[in-house]
């Protein structure tokens, strides 16, 4: 029999250039309200965007785009009271908007900052829902976070980040697969995951940003 | 780095300190915690979507076709489309905020003329009948006392379409009034001076940007290509993927050096100066491609000491030929060069009495100025770095230039072209595979033309009246002293003068009150709009049909995906309504489906099978030869057939340095101004489109100017600090941020704000604006100012 899925995504920060395209399209896709973000790009090196760390010209600078890392093991489910955010048996980590409560022990307890509260009432330019038809409104005072564009992998779709990605450095499939793409790449590529010391398990993944040079 | 929580956390705070920036909701609202329980319904109960062709065609050129998504007759997504070739389908995130951008708050909905003085922001809302007989009659009685060409069409690059943009009506309108047409003097030095050494048939030319996959060393040089021509990035990456090298040129660090195996920090405008020091190590080492250089360039052409002009047969016998003279080995003298089997490329000789070199001999001469020791002076690139450079592009082939427009914002910008194009062809890396010196350029928009795909001649010239076709700085030339003649009125679609072009404060306190009346059409209150007499409310580009040009292989079609809102109108149908009440109404009362036959209705594309109705099935077509690969022939479009890096009609016979006439460390004004004024592009950004686009402001909120840290600290500036940026043109107050990677002695300030984004002031009032007749460009980075704490 074959083994369930288990979905997973992998960025390759060699090819990331920090457009930000990630985050515009999850803002597009599911309609998210202005002033949050479920995706966001780091930028590691200064300390404001797209800057690098170092002294002039001795410099260094990479990106990293960052939304729920859907971990294997979600620090998220187990500190929800209500059983508001929970695990798909396909490893997806949703939360259901009916059941939160907002108490944010969630965002709490990521320990990646991807989580993000409605504190007022949505705001969206234009007024009407944009994006996917199948992504649920969600009312002030719930928690919000990337849901691996559940609505687009239930037909079959890639998410709306890896789709959209102009570096094509995204990509998504399932990691219980040794053949998956995704799979391959982690193996061949030196895929790792962010904090794996905490034991959270993410099923995103990360290639590295390195350069060769001249030497 | 390694990376921790902590830098999760910090990052995440700092997010949230920009959103704060901009107010987003409102205190009031975000306590008291909502109750426990709540239902959330679907979006979309019961609801019809359809999807429609789209084209996303600002100035980035990367012109991505867009998958329309229509819901209950609102626009409510654009998404990455499919291309007949998809290597070049793709999307990015300004194509993404399309639908913010249709329904905008700020969107100009109805005509509105000032009731104030001019740029007080007073208006009064009315209807289109009378905005169409004010400007009727306004142009005409202008006409009347200054003749047609007195008013001027000024579009810019706003959008490409054919109908809609910046070539479209306006210029088909502007030929049938009889006006002025502005175009160009901007990213034009390059072009220039790369068409001054290769020939034409474009002055815009290069492998298609799909061919990047095939080069072994590619050298970003001056081009900002992760921000500003995002989607050409992937083939770079795949390039890399596939064991090539990058190699960026640039004085900032920008994301692309960061991804490169060497970054050259070179000093802002001693780009030909590089150049020429790598030829110097290329031909000193003999590395260069001597047979190509022999066969597909001027090298071995002798050149007269005395005229400085290629020695002809006619020169040296009577009645001889006007062919080009080589000094042939063999016989030991001089003969036509396409009766020599064994030509010289080096030496100095002396035929019939005149004194000659090769060109080639000279250009090495000429190199020989450019020593790594004596370019490390100017360029501030160590010698090593600059023979490894020299030595990978001649070695490690094929390989590909892609160069930016950072190099050809200087007042010689065209002479850097002219270098550029030169290496290629001492190095042979031009006209196969990999090899181009013009990485990312070739594209439909500026291929279809000499290719004759469309009837842009019935389009655009239905009759034979024609505009007054004028550079941009001789326009202003014009409304200032009336020469070459009157210009007394302005009509601007597609542009936005003050924030694109250099000396605002001129533009705006000398020349506009010359301009007797001034109509801006557009979709959004620009800084030019709030100058006009008159605005008009455009379309945009979804709400009417088009067709568009992109610098990747394809044409787009533009299909109207929803109906016009409030009372806009497309450029189309606004000169429809101008051109009936002005008396030539019969060339502009059909539909643009009609238009688009017309422009679709060439031989050329009935032999691909290219229709309308094709069109619409497909959304796009491949327009240009696969793969597009100019010059592969090895011929050049040149008075010699060759590549002229010697050329005889110019007054710089070969290419040279000449340093920027005010961003240079020992120009007059570097004592008072001493740091140079860079406006690179940001991602957030197209020019100045997209500048309120709150997805885009959320990431990238207010305007800053970048200073490496040591040159804010001499000043007594700290991060965050607002400053006053100024010269004696003009001065901008922002905040500064401080970067590492800004060189010393520059800042950087991302062109496209808006005036009332910015504390006071802006940056276009400081900016340089001499013309150089030579290439007539605008040198935005030759400028220098000062900044200080306020």
């Amino acid at each position: 029999m074959a083994m369930a899925k288990r979905y997973g995504m992998v960025i390759d920060l060699g090819r990331c250039v920090g457009c930000q395209t990630c985050a515009v399209q999850c803002k597009l896709e599911n309609n998210v309200p202005l002033g949050l973000a479920w995706n966001r790009v780091l930028t590691m090196g200064g300390s404001h965007l797209d800057t690098p760390k170092g002294t002039y010209p001795a410099l260094s600078m990479y990106h990293v785009p960052l939304a729920c890392q859907q971990c294997e093991n979600p620090a998220c489910v187990k500190v929800c009271p209500v059983g508001a955010t929970f695990q798909r048996p396909d490893g997806i980590v949703l939360v259901d908007w009916d059941l939160c409560i907002g108490c944010r022990y969630c965002i709490a307890a990521c320990p990646y900052g991807a989580r993000v509260f409605n504190w007022g009432d949505p705001k969206h330019i234009p007024d009407f829902p944009v994006g996917s038809p199948d992504v649920p409104t969600r009312p002030r005072g719930v928690v919000e976070k990337c849901t691996f564009c559940v609505h687009r992998v239930d037909k079959g779709l890639e998410p709306a980040c890896v789709a959209s990605c102009p570096a094509r450095a995204r990509f998504f499939g399932d990691l219980n697969d040794p053949e998956s793409q995704v799979s391959k790449l982690i193996m061949e590529k030196g895929g790792y995951q962010l904090l794996p010391e905490i034991g959270t398990d993410p099923r995103v993944y990360y290639l590295p940003a390195r350069r060769k040079g001249y030497t | 780095m390694k990376v921790t929580r902590r830098h999760f956390l910090a990052l995440a705070a700092s997010a949230a300190t920009v959103a704060a920036a901009v107010p987003i909701f409102d205190e009031a609202n975000a306590f008291p915690i909502p109750p426990a329980t709540f239902q959330t319904s679907p979006l979309v109960q019961q609801s019809t979507e359809k999807i429609v062709h789209g084209a996303c065609a600002p100035n980035c050129w990367s012109g991505c076709k867009l998958l329309v998504h229509v819901r209950d007759g609102k626009l409510v997504a654009t998404e990455r489309g499919p291309l007949p070739d998809s290597r070049y389908d793709r999307i990015c995130l300004r194509g993404l905020t399309h639908v913010e951008r249709v329904y905008h708050p700020d969107r100009l909905k109805y005509p509105m003329k000032r009731v104030g003085p001019r740029g007080e922001g007073k208006w009064e809302r009315i209807s289109w009948d009378e905005a169409i007989n004010t400007i009727a009659s306004k142009f005409t009685e202008i006409k009347e006392k200054y003749g047609s060409s007195a008013v001027a069409f000024l579009p810019q690059s706003g959008y490409y379409g054919y109908l809609n943009g910046c070539y479209g009506s306006i210029l088909r309108f502007a030929n049938l009034f009889g006006g002025t047409f502005g175009e160009g003097a901007l990213d034009s030095a390059m072009p220039l001076g790369m068409l001054q050494v290769l020939g034409g048939p474009s002055s815009r030319q290069g492998n298609e940007a799909a061919d990047l996959v095939n080069a072994r060393l590619i050298i970003l040089w001056g081009s900002n290509i992760t921000e500003s021509n995002l989607q050409n990035w992937h083939f770079v990456a795949d390039a890399l993927d596939d064991g090539a090298k990058l190699v960026t040129v640039d004085p900032r660090y920008t994301i692309a050096a960061s991804k490169s195996d060497l970054w050259v920090p070179v000093r802002p405008g001693s780009d030909a100066a590089l150049a020429l020091s790598m030829m110097n190590v290329i031909i000193e080492e003999s590395l260069h491609d001597a047979a190509f250089v022999l066969n597909r360039t001027v090298g071995p052409f002798l050149v007269r000491g005395d005229t400085q002009l290629f020695l002809r047969e006619k020169d040296v016998k009577e009645n001889g030929s006007n062919k080009y003279m080589v000094w042939d080995g063999s016989a030991n003298a001089a003969v036509p060069f396409d009766a020599s089997g064994s030509s010289a490329l080096t030496g100095s000789y002396t035929v019939a009495g005149i004194q000659c070199k090769t060109a080639f001999q000279l250009l090495w001469d000429s190199a020989k100025q450019y020593s790594p020791e004596n370019a490390a002076k100017i360029t501030d690139v160590k010698p090593e770095t600059i023979r490894l450079l020299a030595r990978e592009y001649a070695n490690r082939k094929p390989a590909t230039i892609y160069w930016g427009f950072g190099v050809d914002r200087y007042y010689h910008g065209e002479l850097t072209g002219r270098a550029i194009a030169t290496l290629a062809a001492l190095t042979g890396n031009i006209g196969k595979p990999g090899a181009t010196p013009w990485g990312g350029f070739g594209g439909a928009t500026f291929i279809s033309s000499p290719l004759n795909l469309f009837q842009t001649g019935a389009w655009l010239y239905p009759t034979k009246s024609r505009a007054s076709q004028l550079n941009n700085l001789v326009v202003f030339d014009a409304i200032e002293k009336g020469e070459p003649h009157p210009i007394k009125a302005a009509y601007m679609a597609n542009s936005n003068y003050l924030t694109t072009f250099p000396n605002r404060n001129k533009i705006v306190n000398e020349l506009f009150p010359k301009l007797e009346y001034i109509v801006v059409a557009d979709f959004s209150m620009t800084d030019t709009a709030e100058q006009a007499d008159m605005v008009l409310p455009t379309t945009t580009w979804f709400e009417s049909d088009d067709i568009v040009p992109t610098m990747h292989p394809h044409v787009l079609l533009q299909q109207r995906a929803i109906e016009p809102l409030y009372e806009c109108k497309s450029d189309l149908a606004i000169f429809s309504l101008l051109a009936a009440k002005l008396g030539f109404g019969e060339y502009f009362n059909q539909q643009p489906e009609d238009y688009i036959r017309l422009i679709l209705d060439s031989q050329k594309l009935r032999d691909m099978g290219v229709t309308y109705e094709t069109l619409k099935r497909d959304g796009a077509f491949r327009a240009i030869p696969a793969p597009y690969i100019p010059f592969a022939d090895g011929k050049f479009n040149t008075p010699s057939g060759r590549i002229e890096f010697y050329n005889e009609s110019l007054g710089e016979k070969m290419p040279v340095f000449l340093p920027p006439i005010e961003a240079w460390p020992d120009s007059p004004l570097a004592k008072k101004y001493p740091l140079v004024c860079s406006q690179g592009r940001k991602k957030f950004g197209v020019q100045s489109q997209y500048f309120n686009i709150q997805w885009l402001r959320e990431i990238d909120s207010f305007p800053f100017v970048d200073m490496n840290p040591s040159d804010a600290k001499s000043r007594g500036i700290a991060d965050g600090d607002v400053v006053e940026v100024f010269n004696d043109r003009g001065s901008v107050r922002l905040k500064a941020r401080l970067s590492n990677g800004l060189r010393p002695g520059m800042i950087n300030i991302s062109k496209g704000w808006a005036r009332k984004q910015m504390i006071a002031g802006t940056l276009q009032e400081l900016i340089f604006d001499y013309k150089n007749p030579d290439n007539m460009n605008c040198a935005f980075f030759d400028t220098m100012v000062e900044v200080k704490k306020v």
